[in-house]
């Protein structure tokens, strides 16, 4: 064996692999999670820069999508679905992250504004064997693990949409909606300031 | 027992606090969290018999011992003269 080689233990070339893996690795992710997001949404007529899906996906488009720039699919046990029937438009804002089995359908009309965070297993449909009417989610939107928005909703700005909630009725902005059906009350009287 | 005590027997049941002034807010105090909020409005609901806008749920109606008691008499005050 080489004399110099040797010379340092093990141990310490292990960790300089290690270090080595962190820094590529992370990088590598995000290079092949931009390449996916390209072949995904191959069918998507208009694709925002830096699109990253980082897990599979399944995308139906027979109407019209539009993906802002910067759009974070993630990835994770159920993969996210985004389905647009003819005749339909589906739109996303930049900077807006999916957590993993998101689903997204557009019969009509779903639009969402720039930086929203969906939570996995959120569920946005417009229509419901009912009815069908266009929701309209508009921007800073965080909607929170398993919640459904039903058809004809429209979520104002900054509001937020706790767990498992149904909601059947328009939000307003600065609102938390909680419940099913969802009840809305102001956020100023549930959300703390950051760091208090 | 009176509109006060109710709530506020409530209050000490279900979140487990022990002391806090009337004028405390819920939310600084860390005395009741969202889905605590949606507990209170529930009991204010079926205790009182009164129907909450959503409007209405709001620091300034809810947030503390002192304002929910203000608002469910305003609330009653309002719903009187239907049931009269």
């Amino acid at each position: 064996m080489n004399p110099r080689l040797s010379a340092l233990p093990l141990s310490t070339w292990m960790n300089h692999l290690q270090g080595l893996r962190n820094a590529v690795e992370p990088r590598a992710e995000r290079a092949l999670a931009l390449a996916r997001a390209r072949w995904l949404f191959r069918s998507v007529q208009s694709v925002g820069r830096n699109v990253a899906a980082y897990g599979s996906m399944s995308v139906q488009n027979e109407g019209t999508i539009q993906l802002g720039d910067r759009l974070t699919f993630v990835g994770g046990m159920m993969p996210s679905s985004l389905v647009c029937h003819p005749g339909a438009r589906l739109s996303i804002g930049s900077d807006t992250q999916f957590n993993y089995g998101v689903s997204l359908e557009a019969w009509e009309s779903v639009s969402i504004g720039e930086r929203c965070m969906f939570a996995s297993f959120v569920r946005v449909g417009d229509r419901d064997g009912h009815r069908t009417a266009p929701i309209v989610i508009d921007e800073d939107v965080w909607v929170a693990h398993g919640a459904i928005i039903m058809p004809g909703v429209r979520v104002g700005a900054r509001s937020v949409v706790s767990a498992g909630s149904i909601v059947t009725q328009d939000v307003p902005p600065d609102s938390l909606a909680m419940g099913n059906p969802a009840r809305n009350m102001s956020l100023e009287l549930v959300a703390r300031e950051s760091g208090t | 027992m009176s509109t006060r005590e109710r709530i506020r027997s409530f209050i000490v049941d279900t979140f487990f606090v022990d002391e806090f002034a009337d004028d405390d807010s819920f939310l600084r105090k860390g005395l009741i969290d969202s889905t605590g909020m949606m507990e209170l409005v529930a009991f204010l609901e079926q205790d009182f018999g009164l129907k909450l806008e959503d409007r209405e749920l709001v620091p300034e109606n809810l947030d503390s011992l002192t304002r929910v008691v203000a608002f469910v008499e305003k609330k009653k005050q309002q719903r009187l003269p239907q049931v009269g």
